[in-house]
Order: structure tokens, then sequence, then C-alpha cells
């Protein structure tokens, strides 16, 4: 049992944290405001989220200007990708060994 | 953690994958509502047609033609109430979510429910004008149903099978001519009631209680 739980990612152990990749696993980019819509979270909150991720280098950030408005959009790193998959991985395991 | 607690995160995980790739501010009142349009539709292009028959044989081609723009003006008249119904409700459904309507899901749904539909609308119109009358039902059907099999990839997966009934129906009132606004009615309307109590008691009512 101990195993599985050392696969389950501590970067995913916020729900906020999980929403964000799981987005951005199903949308090659998704934008700031899309996030905030979505999870229903204030500005300062959701950025600190966003910076803990791309710290950790799962996601990217890009910063462009629409009509002159700042637009911040992200998208998921390969290690994102491979971080992610392997959390849900260790998340079926969990469940199944449990259920056995 | 427990086995709750995990089942729970995967639970989570879809359901936010769903929402932010498919469009899923539809409302199943809507498609009831559309279905009866339909039916009033028909019902006035059965009477309008009813008027030409009753006059005496050999006549009825250029007798058709007189009444051609009244049943295209009907036919307008359904589809753009139908597309303001379906607006309407689903503004209405987005914003009870607080969502906003027009996000990226809702833009690839509309886009491509509308190419398929826009080509066979253009299509049906060079069929009228070379007065290939009878087979414009037929074409409605199928292309309405290839537009709604198109679209369901991007929101409501039970639209693909709504999408086929309208496929069978289209192909079987092309083998029955004469039959066009049977089959309109049933494809348009009857269907289209049936998939929204579906939709209803099966999707949105679960919603509700989620």
């Amino acid at each position: 049992m101990k195993e599985f739980l050392e696969d389950i990612n501590k970067a995913f152990e916020s729900k906020v944290r999980l929403g964000i990749m799981s987005m951005l696993m199903v949308n090659n980019e998704v934008d700031f405001n899309t996030f905030k819509e979505m999870l229903g979270l204030t500005d300062g909150n959701l950025a600190s989220h966003l910076k803990t991720l791309e710290g950790l280098g799962y996601i990217e950030v890009k910063k462009e200007f629409i009509e002159r408005k700042p637009r911040t959009t992200y998208s998921r790193t390969c290690e994102g990708e491979q971080a992610f998959k392997e959390h849900l991985q260790a998340l079926e395991a969990f469940i199944k060994q449990a259920t056995d | 953690m427990k086995n709750i607690e995990a089942i729970e995160t995967v639970k989570e995980i879809r359901a936010m994958m769903e929402k932010s790739s498919r469009f899923i501010s539809f409302s199943g009142t809507s498609a009831i509502l559309i279905g009866l349009y339909a039916l009033a539709g028909s019902w006035i292009a059965r009477s309008v047609l009813t008027s030409v028959n009753s006059v005496p044989d050999g006549y009825s081609a250029p007798l058709w033609l007189a009444v051609a723009p009244q049943l295209i003006v009907t036919a307008l008249l359904v589809f753009v109430l139908a597309l303001g119904t379906i607006l309407f409700f689903s503004v209405r459904k987005a914003k009870k979510r607080q969502q906003s309507f027009f996000n990226k899901p809702a833009y690839r749904t509309f886009f491509n429910f509308f190419l398929p539909l826009t080509t066979g609308g253009i299509f049906c119109l060079a069929l009228l004008l070379n007065g290939y009358v009878g087979i414009v039902a037929p074409v409605m059907l199928l292309f309405y149903g290839v537009s709604l099999i198109n679209a369901a990839k991007y929101t409501y997966g039970s639209i693909f099978g709504l999408g086929c009934a309208e496929i069978v129906l289209g192909l079987l009132c092309a083998f029955f001519p004469g039959k066009g606004l049977l089959f309109w009615s049933a494809g348009f309307g009857v269907l289209h009631i049936l998939y929204g109590i579906y939709f209803y008691v099966s999707i949105e009512r679960k919603e509700r209680l989620s």
C-alpha cells in the first residue's frame, strides 16, 4: 500500500492545481480568465497556484498583447504531462488495490 | 488517503476535463420547443400544399412554384426561431453556472455544427432552384444528422444518437417520394421533442442534483 502513495504527487494534492492541470491536459492553451471562471478563484489565489506549477516546470507561461490588452496563456510542458499521468496512474492503482 | 477520496479526485479530474473542453450549456427545454416549432411549421406547410393539390392535375408544377416562397419563408422562420431559442436557453444556462457563454468549446461546437449544415442549406437551395423538390426533405434530414454527429465530439455525446436517428429517417425518406413532409415533421418535430425529454430526464436533472 505504501508504494502506491509514494507516486501520488504532492503538487497535485491541492484541488486547484489538480484542476489547472486537468484543464491543460485537454486544452493546448488556457488563459488566466478562463481558469478564473472555471475554478471560481480570486486573482491572487489563482496566480499563486499557477506560480507553483510554473516553478515545478509543469506549465509554461506566455504573455502577449491582443488589441493592446495583456493576455496571459498557459500550456502544459512535457514534464507536467508526465507528472500528471503518473499521478493518475497512482490514483488508479490505489483505487484498484483498495477495491480488490 | 482513503479510497473514496481517490475516487472523488478522479471524478473531479474528469469533470474538469469535460467542463473545460466541451460545450455544456445546452438545455433540453430548447430541444422540445424546437420540435414544437417544426411541427407547427410542417402543419402550415401541409395546409399550403393541400391548397395546391385541390386544383385539377396538370397545373401542379407551376402552382407548386407559386407557393414555394410561402414554404421557404415558413422554413426560414422555423430555423430562425429555433436558433434564437437555442441561443437564449444556452446563454441563460451559462449565466446560471457563472460561465461565459461564448467560450472556446462553444465556438468549436457551433463551428463544427454549422459547417456541414450550411453546406446542406446551400445544396438544398440548388436543388430547389433546379426543381428537384421531392429530394429536399431527405437531404435536409441527412445534412442535419451529419451536422449533429460532427458537433457531438465537442458537446454532449448523446447528440450523436440524435444525429444517427436523423440520418436513418433521411435515408428512409429518400425511398418514399411524396412523403417528405411526414418524415420532415418526424425528424425535426417528434425526434427533437423525444430527445429534449430524454435530455431533461437523464442529464439535466442529474446536473441539478449534483
